[in-house]
Protein backbone atom coordinates (compact mmCIF):
# COMPACT_ATOMS: atom_id res chain seq x y z
CA UNK A 1 0.00 0.00 0.00
CA UNK A 2 1.35 3.40 -0.93
CA UNK A 3 2.07 6.20 1.50
CA UNK A 4 -0.85 8.46 2.39
CA UNK A 5 -1.05 11.57 0.19
CA UNK A 6 -2.07 13.59 3.30
CA UNK A 7 1.39 13.03 4.84
CA UNK A 8 3.24 14.00 1.67
CA UNK A 9 6.55 12.47 0.49
CA UNK A 10 9.03 11.33 3.14
CA UNK A 11 12.21 13.36 3.53
CA UNK A 12 14.43 13.05 6.58
CA UNK A 13 14.02 16.14 8.72
CA UNK A 14 17.71 17.00 9.05
CA UNK A 15 18.30 16.55 5.33
CA UNK A 16 15.41 18.85 4.49
CA UNK A 17 16.73 21.52 6.85
CA UNK A 18 20.22 21.26 5.29
CA UNK A 19 18.77 21.70 1.80
CA UNK A 20 16.63 24.65 2.92
CA UNK A 21 19.67 26.29 4.54
CA UNK A 22 21.77 25.82 1.40
CA UNK A 23 19.02 27.13 -0.85
CA UNK A 24 18.73 30.15 1.46
CA UNK A 25 22.46 30.84 1.13
CA UNK A 26 22.39 29.96 -2.60
CA UNK A 27 25.22 27.49 -1.95
CA UNK A 28 25.96 24.18 -3.73
CA UNK A 29 28.06 21.92 -1.49
CA UNK A 30 27.95 18.15 -1.31
CA UNK A 31 25.68 16.94 1.50
CA UNK A 32 26.47 13.60 3.12
CA UNK A 33 23.42 11.55 4.04
CA UNK A 34 22.53 8.08 5.21
CA UNK A 35 18.87 8.66 4.42
CA UNK A 36 18.38 6.48 1.35
CA UNK A 37 14.62 6.45 1.88
CA UNK A 38 14.25 10.22 1.44
CA UNK A 39 12.25 11.23 -1.62
CA UNK A 40 13.89 13.64 -4.07
CA UNK A 41 11.92 16.90 -4.07
CA UNK A 42 12.07 19.68 -6.71
CA UNK A 43 14.06 21.75 -4.14
CA UNK A 44 16.90 19.21 -4.40
CA UNK A 45 17.53 19.77 -8.12
CA UNK A 46 21.06 21.02 -8.79
CA UNK A 47 22.44 19.81 -5.46
CA UNK A 48 24.85 16.89 -5.03
CA UNK A 49 24.23 14.38 -2.25
CA UNK A 50 26.75 11.82 -1.04
CA UNK A 51 24.41 8.90 -0.33
CA UNK A 52 25.76 6.10 1.83
CA UNK A 53 25.49 2.60 0.32
CA UNK A 54 26.50 0.71 3.47
CA UNK A 55 30.18 1.03 2.65
CA UNK A 56 30.89 4.29 0.82
CA UNK A 57 29.23 7.58 0.01
CA UNK A 58 28.10 7.62 -3.62
CA UNK A 59 27.84 11.12 -5.13
CA UNK A 60 24.42 11.78 -6.66
CA UNK A 61 23.93 14.97 -8.68
CA UNK A 62 20.17 15.57 -8.71
CA UNK A 63 18.51 16.43 -12.02
CA UNK A 64 14.86 17.18 -12.78
CA UNK A 65 14.04 13.68 -13.98
CA UNK A 66 15.09 12.20 -10.59
CA UNK A 67 12.30 14.03 -8.74
CA UNK A 68 9.90 11.59 -7.06
CA UNK A 69 12.48 8.82 -6.79
CA UNK A 70 14.32 7.90 -3.58
CA UNK A 71 17.97 8.87 -3.02
CA UNK A 72 18.87 5.22 -2.44
CA UNK A 73 17.89 4.32 -5.99
CA UNK A 74 21.00 6.15 -7.22
CA UNK A 75 23.42 4.66 -4.72
CA UNK A 76 23.85 0.97 -5.63
CA UNK A 77 24.91 -1.30 -2.78
CA UNK A 78 26.91 -3.53 -5.12
CA UNK A 79 29.52 -1.77 -7.22
CA UNK A 80 30.98 -3.46 -10.29
CA UNK A 81 34.40 -2.26 -11.41
CA UNK A 82 34.39 -4.26 -14.66
CA UNK A 83 36.64 -7.09 -15.75
CA UNK A 84 39.22 -5.20 -17.77
CA UNK A 85 41.03 -3.44 -14.89
CA UNK A 86 43.51 -0.96 -16.31
CA UNK A 87 43.77 -2.70 -19.70
CA UNK A 88 43.23 -0.44 -22.70
CA UNK A 89 39.65 -0.32 -23.91
CA UNK A 90 37.91 1.88 -26.48
CA UNK A 91 35.71 3.65 -23.93
CA UNK A 92 35.97 7.37 -23.37
CA UNK A 93 35.01 9.64 -20.49
CA UNK A 94 33.64 12.94 -21.75
CA UNK A 95 32.68 16.35 -20.41
CA UNK A 96 35.87 17.48 -18.66
CA UNK A 97 38.62 19.44 -20.46
CA UNK A 98 41.73 17.33 -21.06
CA UNK A 99 45.16 18.63 -21.92
CA UNK A 100 48.31 16.93 -23.21
CA UNK A 101 48.67 13.35 -24.34
CA UNK A 102 48.17 14.20 -28.01
CA UNK B 1 57.85 -7.47 -30.73
CA UNK B 2 54.69 -5.36 -30.62
CA UNK B 3 53.81 -4.54 -26.99
CA UNK B 4 50.43 -5.60 -25.64
CA UNK B 5 49.29 -2.01 -25.16
CA UNK B 6 49.41 -1.68 -28.95
CA UNK B 7 45.97 -3.29 -28.88
CA UNK B 8 42.76 -2.10 -27.24
CA UNK B 9 39.80 -4.17 -26.11
CA UNK B 10 36.54 -3.54 -28.01
CA UNK B 11 34.41 -6.42 -26.79
CA UNK B 12 34.15 -9.69 -24.96
CA UNK B 13 32.52 -12.94 -26.09
CA UNK B 14 29.97 -14.02 -23.48
CA UNK B 15 28.36 -17.27 -24.71
CA UNK B 16 27.25 -19.19 -27.80
CA UNK B 17 23.85 -18.27 -29.23
CA UNK B 18 22.05 -20.88 -31.32
CA UNK B 19 23.68 -23.76 -33.20
CA UNK B 20 25.26 -21.93 -36.17
CA UNK B 21 28.29 -20.66 -34.23
CA UNK B 22 26.89 -17.23 -33.34
CA UNK B 23 28.16 -15.71 -30.10
CA UNK B 24 26.88 -12.93 -27.87
CA UNK B 25 29.34 -10.06 -27.47
CA UNK B 26 29.52 -7.57 -24.59
CA UNK B 27 30.54 -4.22 -26.08
CA UNK B 28 33.54 -2.43 -24.60
CA UNK B 29 33.74 0.28 -27.25
CA UNK B 30 32.01 3.57 -27.99
CA UNK B 31 31.91 2.68 -31.72
CA UNK B 32 30.39 -0.80 -32.07
CA UNK B 33 28.90 0.07 -35.47
CA UNK B 34 32.46 0.54 -36.75
CA UNK B 35 34.28 -2.44 -35.25
CA UNK B 36 31.45 -4.96 -35.58
CA UNK B 37 30.11 -4.01 -39.01
CA UNK B 38 29.87 -6.99 -41.42
CA UNK B 39 33.22 -7.37 -43.16
CA UNK B 40 35.29 -5.74 -40.41
CA UNK B 41 37.94 -7.69 -38.52
CA UNK B 42 38.99 -7.94 -34.90
CA UNK B 43 41.79 -9.88 -33.24
CA UNK B 44 41.27 -12.72 -30.78
CA UNK B 45 42.34 -12.12 -27.22
CA UNK B 46 42.76 -14.30 -24.15
CA UNK B 47 40.35 -14.47 -21.22
CA UNK B 48 42.61 -12.03 -19.34
CA UNK B 49 42.40 -9.37 -22.06
CA UNK B 50 45.81 -9.84 -23.71
CA UNK B 51 46.28 -10.42 -27.44
CA UNK B 52 46.30 -14.15 -28.30
CA UNK B 53 48.70 -15.90 -30.65
CA UNK B 54 47.39 -17.86 -33.60
CA UNK B 55 46.77 -21.48 -32.45
CA UNK B 56 48.55 -22.90 -35.49
CA UNK B 57 51.66 -20.73 -35.05
CA UNK B 58 52.34 -20.51 -31.32
CA UNK B 59 56.13 -20.36 -31.80
CA UNK B 60 55.80 -16.95 -33.47
CA UNK B 61 55.02 -14.28 -30.84
CA UNK B 62 53.77 -11.94 -33.57
CA UNK B 63 51.17 -14.34 -34.94
CA UNK B 64 47.62 -13.07 -34.48
CA UNK B 65 44.27 -14.72 -34.96
CA UNK B 66 41.91 -12.61 -37.03
CA UNK B 67 38.15 -12.93 -36.79
CA UNK B 68 36.06 -11.43 -39.58
CA UNK B 69 32.51 -10.34 -38.81
CA UNK B 70 29.94 -11.94 -41.13
CA UNK B 71 26.74 -10.76 -39.41
CA UNK B 72 25.88 -8.74 -36.31
CA UNK B 73 22.57 -7.88 -34.70
CA UNK B 74 21.59 -6.16 -31.42
CA UNK B 75 20.98 -8.38 -28.39
CA UNK B 76 20.33 -7.26 -24.78
CA UNK B 77 22.58 -4.19 -24.88
CA UNK B 78 25.28 -6.06 -26.80
CA UNK B 79 25.43 -7.91 -30.11
CA UNK B 80 24.96 -11.40 -31.51
CA UNK B 81 27.85 -11.84 -33.93
CA UNK B 82 28.70 -14.48 -36.53
CA UNK B 83 32.47 -14.70 -37.05
CA UNK B 84 34.03 -16.54 -40.00
CA UNK B 85 36.40 -18.49 -37.72
CA UNK B 86 33.59 -19.95 -35.57
CA UNK B 87 31.69 -22.46 -37.73
CA UNK B 88 29.37 -24.11 -35.18
CA UNK B 89 28.25 -24.19 -31.56
CA UNK B 90 30.94 -26.68 -30.51
CA UNK B 91 33.62 -24.25 -31.69
CA UNK B 92 31.74 -21.32 -30.15
CA UNK B 93 31.85 -22.99 -26.72
CA UNK B 94 35.66 -22.66 -26.80
CA UNK B 95 35.40 -18.89 -27.17
CA UNK B 96 33.54 -18.14 -23.94
CA UNK B 97 34.86 -15.09 -21.99
CA UNK B 98 37.57 -14.29 -24.56
CA UNK B 99 38.25 -10.65 -25.35
CA UNK B 100 38.28 -9.09 -28.81
CA UNK B 101 40.88 -6.46 -29.65
CA UNK B 102 41.86 -4.03 -32.39
CA UNK B 103 45.17 -2.18 -32.93
CA UNK B 104 45.19 0.93 -30.71
CA UNK B 105 46.11 3.15 -33.68
CA UNK B 106 42.75 2.30 -35.30
CA UNK B 107 40.80 3.92 -32.45
CA UNK B 108 39.29 7.36 -32.95
CA UNK B 109 41.48 9.79 -30.99
CA UNK B 110 39.71 11.46 -28.03
CA UNK B 111 38.45 15.02 -28.44
CA UNK B 112 39.40 18.08 -26.35
CA UNK B 113 36.98 17.13 -23.57
CA UNK B 114 37.48 13.36 -23.80
CA UNK B 115 39.94 10.92 -22.31
CA UNK B 116 40.18 7.12 -22.53
CA UNK B 117 38.76 5.69 -19.30
CA UNK B 118 41.71 3.35 -18.71
CA UNK B 119 44.09 6.34 -18.75
CA UNK B 120 42.38 7.78 -15.66
CA UNK B 121 43.36 4.81 -13.49
CA UNK B 122 46.54 5.52 -11.53
CA UNK B 123 46.34 9.31 -12.01
CA UNK B 124 47.07 11.60 -9.05
CA UNK B 125 44.17 13.66 -7.77
CA UNK B 126 45.05 17.21 -6.77
CA UNK B 127 42.88 20.02 -5.46
CA UNK B 128 42.71 23.37 -7.24
CA UNK B 129 44.59 24.87 -4.25
CA UNK B 130 47.46 22.40 -4.77
CA UNK B 131 46.44 19.90 -2.05
CA UNK B 132 47.40 16.29 -2.81
CA UNK B 133 44.29 14.17 -2.33
CA UNK B 134 45.09 10.68 -3.55
CA UNK B 135 45.10 8.38 -6.56
CA UNK B 136 42.38 7.06 -8.87
CA UNK B 137 42.10 3.33 -8.21
CA UNK B 138 38.91 2.49 -10.08
CA UNK B 139 35.96 3.68 -12.12
CA UNK B 140 32.26 3.03 -11.74
CA UNK B 141 29.71 3.59 -14.50
CA UNK B 142 26.67 4.52 -12.38
CA UNK B 143 23.23 5.58 -13.67
CA UNK B 144 24.10 9.18 -12.79
CA UNK B 145 27.39 9.08 -14.71
CA UNK B 146 31.03 8.05 -14.45
CA UNK B 147 32.46 8.10 -10.91
CA UNK B 148 36.14 7.94 -9.93
CA UNK B 149 37.19 5.89 -6.92
CA UNK B 150 39.95 7.90 -5.24
CA UNK B 151 42.16 6.28 -2.61
CA UNK B 152 43.36 8.72 0.02
CA UNK B 153 44.54 8.76 3.63
CA UNK B 154 41.54 8.38 5.90
CA UNK B 155 39.41 6.38 3.47
CA UNK B 156 38.35 6.27 -0.15
CA UNK B 157 36.18 8.94 -1.69
CA UNK B 158 34.05 8.68 -4.83
CA UNK B 159 34.28 11.66 -7.15
CA UNK B 160 31.70 12.33 -9.88
CA UNK B 161 33.36 12.91 -13.27
CA UNK B 162 31.51 16.17 -13.88
CA UNK B 163 32.91 19.57 -14.84
CA UNK B 164 31.49 21.06 -11.61
CA UNK B 165 33.78 18.80 -9.56
CA UNK B 166 36.61 17.72 -11.91
CA UNK B 167 38.11 20.84 -13.45
CA UNK B 168 40.73 19.36 -15.76
CA UNK B 169 42.62 16.20 -16.66
CA UNK B 170 46.31 16.64 -17.42
CA UNK B 171 47.40 13.57 -19.40
CA UNK B 172 51.10 14.50 -19.51
CA UNK B 173 51.43 15.15 -15.77
CA UNK B 174 48.90 12.34 -15.02
CA UNK B 175 46.93 14.62 -12.72
CA UNK B 176 43.19 15.05 -12.21
CA UNK B 177 42.47 18.56 -10.92
CA UNK B 178 39.39 18.78 -8.68
CA UNK B 179 37.35 21.58 -7.14
CA UNK B 180 38.07 21.68 -3.38
CA UNK B 181 35.08 23.89 -2.58
CA UNK B 182 32.67 21.14 -3.70
CA UNK B 183 32.65 19.77 -0.14
CA UNK B 184 33.48 16.21 -1.23
CA UNK B 185 36.86 16.09 0.47
CA UNK B 186 35.92 17.39 3.95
Amino acid sequence: MGRSVRKGPFVHESLMSKVDAMNGRNEKKVMKTWSRASTILPDFVGHTFAVHNGNKFIPVYVTENMVGHKLGEFSPTRLFRGHTGNKATDKKAAGVPAKGGK
Amino acid sequence: MMPDNAFAIVGRIRKPQGIRGDVTVELLTDEPERFFAPGSRVFAGTITGDIAQHPSDRKNPLSREELRVEEASPYKGGLVVKFDAIPDRTAAEMWRQRYLLVPADELTPPGDDEVFMHELIGMHVRGDDGTEIGEVTGLYELPQGLTLDVKREGGDVLVPYRPSVVREVDLDARVVLVEMSSGLFE
